[in-house]
Parts: structure tokens; sequence; C-alpha cells
């Protein structure tokens, strides 16, 4: 209310100031950084749909198998440029946290083990978790998987604890700390 | 009152424009251009993909060529959408229009329009193109393909929206351009 009383030019002065702000160079409305450490808490936790794919070396792999562990499921693809991005932060994580309470299981989508190994030999650090294969899709599809990447935290008791959509930092101390609290 | 009418055009311009700043660039090489756009909490960026890499794209992940082709004919865009709020957000790209020169408006042509069609083609892939709707959580983005039927050189407003906690959000960006393809010559 104060400013009703200004006189008209001090007025006039702030309305040319405030109406030039947003033709400053977008210096009102910065592009934000993606805060790629945040994860989805599913309030609700159901179980994670079952499956058994093979790996690279044609060994199968269940879910199942690794009841009683933390499993951090990423669907991913090589053409997928976040995909690429996160993955070293995956394999930090993995040796991180250790083979004995957790496991990585990241599910490539649509493609070949050959497509894949000349994926895996771009990545510094490679990974060493299991790589696995849904060639039809049809395990994203029982995810609800929209896109690429996505990825999915699931507990000691098979349910779906995390979600998160696009790419992550997975080794940030934030990601840790969740994953550990499950242990 | 001329102070209070003058400090309140002042808002409206200032609060109206700073939601909607949109950064343009414009590729020499190729001559595509990219939007970007930030604001109440949802960030999209949209940048046009040169025909050529969108069939070869295509054909990389096996596509026959007829489908890699038909996808190329159409003006296509890489989307990214990022929910930067604190909160859960949608967006359903059939809400989505742009609007040509002409006034006439267009939809997108969705996920789900090309899956069927390659379905019908037995083709069975799902990936690339971004999906009608969209589930944003706190952190989530996702990158993908938009296409639309225009005409080499249109140009065109793009009206988009989404939805967070039951309030429905509407943004345009301005004076957009379906580039034509540049050859060597040009």
């Amino acid at each position: 209310m104060r400013l009703l009383k200004l006189p008209l030019n001090k007025c006039c002065f702030i309305f040319i100031l405030l109406a030039s702000l947003p033709f400053t160079g977008g210096a009102v409305e910065k592009i934000k950084p993606v805060e790629n450490y945040k994860l989805k808490l599913l309030s609700n936790p159901k179980p994670a749909p079952d499956f058994i794919l093979l790996d690279m070396d044609g060994e199968s792999h269940s879910l199942k198998h690794y009841r009683g562990k933390v499993v951090l499921i990423n669907f991913w693809a090589s053409w997928c440029s976040p995909c690429l991005r996160e993955m070293p932060s995956l394999q930090k994580l993995y040796e991180d946290l250790g083979t004995t309470s957790f496991v990585v299981l990241a599910i490539n989508q649509w493609e070949d083990d050959e497509r894949a190994f000349e994926f895996m030999g771009q990545l510094n650090p490679a990974p060493t978790f299991p790589i696995l294969f849904d060639k039809d899709s049809k395990i994203s599809d029982r995810y609800g998987v929209q896109g690429l990447p996505s990825s999915y935290i699931v507990d000691k008791q098979g349910r779906i604890v995390y979600r998160a959509k696009g790419g992550r930092d997975f080794d940030h101390p934030q990601i840790v700390s969740k994953i550990k609290a499950l242990f | 009152m001329l102070r209070f009418l003058l400090l309140t055009f002042c808002f409206i311009l200032y609060s109206s424009v700073a939601v909607s700043a949109v950064k343009h660039t414009l590729s020499e090489t190729t001559g595509l251009s990219k939007w970007d756009v930030e604001g109440q909490g949802f960030s999209l960026s949209f940048a046009q993909l040169g025909a050529d890499y969108v069939k070869a794209v295509f054909i990389a992940r096996g596509l026959p060529t007829e489908v890699a082709e038909n996808v190329s004919t159409y003006c296509v865009f890489g989307t990214t959408i990022t929910n930067t709020s604190d909160t859960g957000l949608t967006s359903e790209l059939s809400n989505w229009r742009i609007v040509t020169r002409d006034g006439v408006e267009h939809k997108l042509k969705l996920k789900s329009e090309w899956v069927k069609e390659w379905i019908s083609k037995g083709v069975k892939f799902r990936w690339l193109l971004l999906s009608n709707q969209q589930n944003f959580d706190e952190g989530d983005w996702i990158q993908g393909f938009t296409t639309v039927a225009l005409k080499p050189g249109s140009r065109f407003d793009l009206h988009y929206s989404w939805k967070q906690q039951g309030k429905l959000f509407n943004q345009t960006i301005k004076g957009m351009h379906c580039a034509p393809a540049k050859t060597s010559t040009q």
C-alpha cells in the first residue's frame, strides 16, 4: 500500500524496471539443474512382479532367487543417453554396498547381447552386476515402464518401495542411505 | 488510481512473461532449433531432429526401412519433460496442440497411434517415442520423440499443458519452426 503513495515519476520508474526484468537474458527464470538423487517412496508397497531372464552368459536369473536382498532393478537400452550417464553410478553403488545384502539387475530392452556388450565397453567403470535381456519388453510392461531409464528398488520382502523415472546419481549419499536403511 | 492501475498492469505483465521465458537455440550447422522453457515446476525441452537422423535411429533398432521412413516424414522433436517441483504432476500429450500460422490446429501423432500401426505390420517395438500420458513424481524426468504431421518449413505455436494437485496449467511456446532438411549446397 505504501507504493500507492509514491509520486507518479517513482511509480513509472518501478514499472519500467519490473517490466524489463524478463528481457534481461533469463535472469528471472533460469533453467534449474535436475535434482537427480530423488526417489519416490511408495506409501503402499506392492510385490515386485517376478521374472526369469537370461544374462550375457546365458545364465538365468529369477527375481525370487534374490529374496532377502535389496534389489535395484534398472530398465535400460543402449540408445538411451541418460542410461549411459547413470550406469557408472550404479556400478559405484554396487561396489560400495557389496553383494551380501544388495544386488543390481540391469534389464536391457529390445536388444541383444552383442549390442549390450558394445555399450558396456564405453562405460568406466564397466558394470559387473548382472545384465539381463527382456527382448520383447514383457517384463517392462509388467512394471509399467513408460520410458528409459526407469528404476525400482525392491526390499528384502520382495516389495517395490522406491521408484525413479529418468536418470539418477545412484551413488549420491541420499540414495545410498535410503538403500542402506532397507538392509 | 492511476498509480494503482499502473502497478497492477506491471505485476500482470511481469508474472505472465516470467513463467514462460523461452530459450531458443538455433544450430547453424543443421538449421534445426531447440526450445527450452521452465516455469511453475514444469520444464520442457523441444529439439527438432533431422529426418535422416530419425530414420537412422529406427533402422538401427532393427525396424523395417518402410517404418523408419514413414516416421521421418513427420516433424520429429526430441522432447524432454522434467518435474522441477516438489510434488507429482501428470501430462497428457493428447491435450497438446500445435497451431500453424493459418490458424489450423494439429494434434501430435501419439505413441499409441504409432504402436498400433507398427503392430499391424508385425513390429512390436514400443520405445523411443514419448508415452501419451506421463506421471512424474518428484525428481522424475523423461526423454523421447514427439511427432506431428507438418509440412517442412511450417511455423507454429505449441500449446502444452500439465496437471498438478488438481490444477490444470496451460502454456504456449510461440514462433516455433519445423525446419526443412538442410542439403549440402545450403
